[in-house]
Parts: structure tokens; sequence; C-alpha cells
């Protein structure tokens, strides 16, 4: 006897019942078969194409042509741009697309049809009689069925981002261990919308109004966090009106959309969550130094926990990462001359070009900076001369990008006070709402009479 | 304190129509005491509130009023379902699993273990005829498959209450016949079993006790003696010197109606004893005696149709 009050019966065999259950419900399902078969298909696909340096092989080898044929024949005239290879960049791009853009969406939208009916299901006359005349409680039942929903994605994300992990591995050589990330990324953002669909379904025991609404909660979910996030982004930089005070009507839309951000879970923070996540596993969690001063804007400079330092373009979404290269200093290429960065503890930052080519041009940018009544040059990029600048306090730097996405990207740090761009506050209100949901379907259901 | 295993007392049971509705009130002061060991049936006609009594008596319902108790628990508590088999009416078993697989979770989620089940469901699928259909899906099999491995899935963790809601509902005779046997059996191992059904002549095969309900009140109980009463009618049927018999029989008897190789007495049923010796004294012989009973149809009959009269007296 264990904790049941009857002799040979045991309590967690009933646990190991419904997880049995759920993992069956799962695998009967046509459309989890007719999902695995895709994603198996990608996976071969992976395993079948090899990305290396300078071609692409087919078949472990069986064929080889060149990227410019390779996407000549995929429709594609441009040439391999980004990475810091094109295996690389090719690599990572399909990798982004199998897995944010059609799995994030469209796999997503999949898995919420085929699960909706999960809790309906079970909550027809008939099958409730059966299930719920066991001495099993209501709300344990509803749960499984909520982890059976999550369990489809789940098994659906690790096949597909495992498998092409692996593939690109054997095929490509490439074994960025980022892209291992898109798993929990995909199963957080269908956990909430499973909280949704089971709130929904123990609501109405309906499978299509279960998945209509889920959809439509999906879709305001994620329209009310752009809109928020526009709203705000144009009150703070005065989008709207320069120089104005936003009207009433202006800012209750505001207040409204803030308080449905702040209480509404957040899927479109899946990505940068586990992106943030991963960053605090690997070590590249970063602090901001301070801005380098580029024309009337401030790049930020930020210094990373595995000693690099990265300088962020304040107009777009890329930077430049310097490799720890002594005690302070760090190295980097651009356009291929090593460049060297040097911050003293009372934060002046020195750039050393390793070629200093020309110390008389050096002495004219200055001359003239001084006769402009500036105290230090304009920094050129790449530098070409040793060239030491004051950096912009942390607290100055505008992080914003010029945009509202990129705006709420750079925000999106653990250290963040303001609720609305704080990653720990995103994850617990997500939680906290998708456990009420559960709660709210379990409620529901214990007061059914069949 | 009570030694049923199921009490209810004065049980109400509204089902709420709308925010406002008045509903409709399934059960009114439902009184019964379902003892240890027992077989008993619950008898009534469709609407009675027979399968609402069960319901409430297993958690399905729970806005009841009155008081409901399983094993001396209050019901609707899952604790006091452990013990607890149910075969639901028009019941719907997970689509998606094979014979075995339902044993294997209603077994499970019963708190038996993987390796108990293993030992008892090849034991279990044979007695209710399943063993070639148990790697089947339920979505192959016909309603007389479900209907058996729904009762299999009901007896698989051998508990000490079975309820039965039209258990034998789709089955072919062959089947009843096996369905009959496996409650014969729970009968013999003092497994409670609780019955309902509106195949009277099943029921009366079956059950120790029988409870007749009707519009959600309690109409009759009793054993199947005291619901099937004697007409006053004996029949014997006669051998050789059958000729003589009703001249024999008839001072003894206040009528008698002769048939082929046969008498028809009214009587008092206490004197079936003189009228043998008297038969027997004059060389009669006899091959069986039938005191007749009215059948349970008519007695069930009668009494729903009395009620129906005076429902509509009021």
């Amino acid at each position: 006897m264990n904790d049941s009050n009857h002799e040979g019966l045991d309590r967690r065999e009933v646990y190991r019942a419904l997880v049995r259950d759920a993992y069956l419900q799962v695998a009967d399902n046509l459309v989890f078969r007719i999902l695995l078969v895709i994603v198996l298909v990608l996976v071969l696909l992976t395993f079948a194409v090899g990305f290396k340096e300078d071609r692409v092989d087919f078949l472990f080898g069986l064929m080889s042509t060149s990227y410019s044929k390779f996407l000549g024949t995929m429709g594609f005239l441009f040439p391999v741009v980004g990475g810091t290879s094109p295996r690389d960049a090719i690599v990572e791009g399909f990798q982004s697309l199998f897995t944010q853009a059609i799995a994030g969406s469209f796999g997503v939208f999949i898995a919420v049809v085929a699960t909706g009916f999960f809790v309906p299901r079970m909550l027809e006359k008939g099958a409730a009689d059966t299930l719920f005349s066991k001495p099993v409680s209501r709300g344990l039942l509803v749960i499984s069925r909520y982890f059976a929903s999550v369990l489809f994605v789940g098994l659906l994300s690790v096949v597909l981002v495992g498998g092409m992990y692996a593939g690109f591995a054997v095929s490509s050589g490439y074994t960025n261990p980022r892209f291992l990330w898109s798993a929990p990324m995909l199963i957080y953002l269908f956990a909430i919308l499973a909280a949704f669909s089971t709130f929904f379904g123990a609501l109405t025991r309906s499978s299509v109004a279960t998945l209509l609404l889920t959809i439509v909660s999906w879709i305001g979910l994620s329209g009310v966090h752009n809109i928020w996030m526009f709203m705000d982004y144009a009150q703070e930089h005065e989008v709207l009106g320069k120089g104005e005070e936003p009207g009433p009507i202006q800012t209750a839309f505001h207040r409204a959309f803030t308080v449905a951000h702040l209480v509404l879970p957040k899927t479109n923070d899946s990505a940068h969550l586990t992106e943030l996540l991963r960053k605090r596993v690997t070590r590249e969690e970063r602090r901001l130094l301070g801005g380098v001063p580029i024309g009337d804007d401030a790049a930020p400079l930020y210094r990373q926990l595995d000693g690099t330092v990265a300088l962020q373009n304040p107009y777009g979404q890329n930077e430049v990462v310097f490799e720890p290269d002594g005690e302070r200093r760090t190295r980097t290429v651009v356009a291929g001359t090593v460049v060297y960065l040097e911050i003293s503890p009372d934060d002046v930052a020195v750039w050393t070009a390793a070629r200093r080519t020309d110390s008389r041009e050096r002495d004219r940018v200055e001359d003239e900076a001084k006769a402009a009544g500036l105290e230090e040059p304009e920094l050129s990029w790449p530098p070409t001369w040793a060239q030491s600048v004051s950096l912009v306090p942390a607290d100055e730097v505008d992080v914003t990008g010029g945009n509202p996405v990129t705006s709420y990207v750079r925000r999106f740090t653990w250290s963040q006070q303001r609720l609305g761009y704080s990653p720990l506050y995103s994850l617990g209100s997500s939680i906290v709402f998708c456990v009420l949901l559960v709660l709210g379907a379990m409620w529901r259901v214990r007061r059914i009479d069949f | 304190m009570s030694s049923a295993i199921i009490d209810v007392r004065d049980l109400r049971m509204r089902y709420r129509k709308g925010l406002f509705g008045k509903g409709f009130e399934a059960l009114r002061g439902v009184s019964i005491a379902v003892e240890p060991g027992s077989v008993f049936g619950l008898l009534g006609p469709n609407g009675a509130g027979k399968t609402t009594l069960i319901k409430v008596l297993l958690g399905l319902t729970t806005h009841f009023k009155g008081e409901a108790s399983l094993f001396g628990e209050r019901a609707g508590r899952p604790s006091s379902r452990w013990k607890v088999g149910y075969l639901p009416e028009a019941h719907r078993l997970p689509p998606y699993l094979t014979g075995r697989q339902v044993l294997e979770l209603f077994g499970g989620l019963c708190g038996r273990s993987r390796s108990w089940l293993e030992a008892r469901i090849p034991a279990m699928l044979d007695a209710v005829g399943m063993t070639d259909a148990a790697h089947r899906k339920i979505k192959e099999y016909s309603k007389g498959m479900q209907q058996r491995i729904g009762l299999a899935q009901a007896l698989i963790h051998e508990p000490e209450l079975v309820f039965l809601d039209e258990p034998t509902d789709g089955v072919d005779p062959v089947g009843r016949a096996q369905i009959r046997d496996v409650i014969a059996k729970l009968k013999a191992q003092g497994v409670t079993v609780f019955i309902n059904s509106h195949l009277l002549m099943e029921v009366e095969q079956m059950c120790d006790r029988i409870v007749i309900i009707d519009k959600g009140q309690v109409l009759r109980e009793g054993t199947i003696e005291e619901l099937t009463p004697s007409t006053g009618l004996v029949t014997f049927d006669l051998g050789a010197g059958s000729e003589r018999a009703r001249s024999i029989v008839a001072p003894l008897v206040e009528s008698l109606d002769e048939k082929e190789r046969a008498l028809v007495c009214r009587m008092d049923t206490e004197r079936t004893d003189a009228v043998i010796d008297a038969l027997r004294a004059g060389g009669v012989s006899i091959r069986a005696v039938r005191p007749e009973r009215l059948s349970l149809e008519a007695s069930f009959i009668d009494l729903v149709v009395a009620q129906s009269k005076q429902e509509a007296k009021r």
C-alpha cells in the first residue's frame, strides 16, 4: 500500500496510466503522424544535402555543385551574404526558416488544430462517464490532457530540431548548438496556446469552438503585444506628435494596451526568452558598458560574460564581437583589418588598428577636430590608427535602434526594471496566466453534471 | 452505523436548465440500501432516474441533496471509487486504444500495477470472449464487442462493487449468456453487483433484490418473491390415473380447470401438500407441481401504470 488507502493500489500507477494514455492518444493521431513524416523528410534532407565551405554536396559527395548554381536552381540570383562563411549563412538560414518561420507559425497552428479536440472529446457523454467514474480527480484528468497536447509538440520539436542538428552536423559539419534552443522555444509557445485550448475546451465542450477561440486568442495576444510595443515606442519618441503631449484618447489606449500586455501571456516573447536563456547558459550574457560616439549617436558597447565585447550597430541588428586578447585588450577582424579594442577602468576605449597606415592622416583629422572646437575627432570605422574615445555613459545610450522592434529586443534583458520589457516578468506573467487558464478549465469540468 | 455498501437517503437531484429555468427533478427523495455480496437490480421505465442515481453515487453529477454514500464515504469523492467498477450505458471507450490497452489504462487508473494487470488481463479477456480481438483498436469493434470490453474494464481491478448500466445492451444471445455467467461468478466471489436494466427477464434471472423506481421515486423494493406474489393458482402436471384426478381434488380447492393431463387449481397454496397426498392416495401419478406467480413484467407494469394514473389524478 502506498499513498492510496486501499490494499494493492498505488496512486503512482494512476500517473503512469495517464502518461501512457497521453502518449498513445498522441501517437494514434493522424495529424501527428503526417507531421512526423514531414519532419522526418526534412531531417533526411539535412543528411542528404551537405553544405561545405566551397560547394554543396548531395548524398555524401555523390554529386556536387557550386553555391551559385545551387542558389540559382532554387531561384536565388544573389550571392550568399551574412554569417562567417557561405556554409554557415545557408545552414543558419535553413534552420531559422524551418524552426521559427515554418514550425513556429504553420507547425504550431497545425498542432493547435490537431490537439484542440483532446479536452472536448474527453468531456463527451459516454467517454466522460467511463473516465470520471474512476478514482481519479477530474482536475488531474484535465491536466493530463493539457500535458498530452504539450507532449504532442514536444515530441515533434525534439525530432525536428534534434534531427536537423544531427543532419547538418553529419553532412555539413555545422554544429552550432544555438539551433538546439529552437525546441524549447516551440514548446514554450505551444504550452501557452495549449492552456487556452484546454480552457476553451472545458468551457465550450466543442472541438470547433475550441479551435477557433484558440486561434483568435493567439492572433489577439500577438496583436496586443505589437500594438503596445508600437504605442510605447511612439510615446517615448514622440513619433505621433513631436513636442506635443499625447491626447486623452491616445493616453487611454496606451494605458489599456499596457495593462493588457502586462496581464496576458506573451507568445511573441518565446524566441527572445529562449535566446536570453541560451545566452545565460552559454555565458553570452552582456552588460552595457556605454556607447561609442558615432556621429550624433552612440553605438552600444557590451561586455559579455565570456569576456568578449560586442559593439552594436546603432541603426540595425548587426554587431561586431571582439574576442579577448590579453588582460584588457580584445581583438576582431573588420573588412580584412585586425582591430584591437582596449577599455580602461575610467571608461575610455582605445581603438588600435593592426596596420597603422598614415599618421599624417591622423594628425590632419585631429587638427580639423580641434579647429571645429571638438575635443576628440569623430571615430572613423574601421579605425586606421590608435584612437581613444570617451564612452557615453550607459544610462545615456539610446539602445532603441530607431524602430520599435529593435528597441523592444534590445531592452528585453534580465536586468530590465520596466515590467513591459522584463523577461522575468514576461515568463512569470505568462506562466501565471496559463496556470489560471488550466485551473479555470479544472473548475469548469468539476462543475459539469454528466 | 449501517452495514450497507450503498446507502442512499432522501436523495434529490434536479437538472438545471439555463440560469433561471426550473429544470427537471430526476430524483425525488430516493432511499435505498444495498447489502454487500448481493446482486441488486434497479428497474424503471425510461426517464425514471435510474442512471441519475448511479451517476450521483459515482460522483458524475454533484448537485444533489440528501445523503448518498459508498463504503461509508460520501458519494462523489474520488477515494470512494477505488473499489468500484462501472459499465455506463452507451459508453465510449478511447478509440485510439486496443482492447488490451483499454484494460491497462483503466486498471492503471484504479491503481493497479502493470505486472498485476499483466497477470489478470488474459483471464478477463477470456471471460468476456475478447481474447482474439484484444489487439484490435476500439474503433474497429462492433457495438457488442465494445460492450464486452466495457464490462471487462469495469471489472479489471477486481472491484468490490460493480455498477452495470444495461450490461447486455447490443450483445448477441451468446454474449448475453457469457455476461450472465460473469455476473454469477462475481456473486459467487462476494462482489456486490448493482444492475440497472429494463430487460426484466434478465433482472429476474440475476438479481437477489430489486427496486422499482419511476419519476424519481421508489415504487417498490423487495426480493423477487416479494415482487412477484402468488396468483393463487397451482398447476399439477399428471401422469397415469389423471382421469380420476378431478374428482379427488375438487373438494380440496376453490375452483379448478382441467387441461390435457393437468389440473389448474385456484386454492390456498398452503394446502398444496394435502392435494398431493390425496392424488397419491388415489393412485394418480404427479409429474410436476407449479405454483403460479405474477411475472416481474406484469408486476412492474401494474406498478408503473398505477403510478402514472395517480400522477394524472393530481
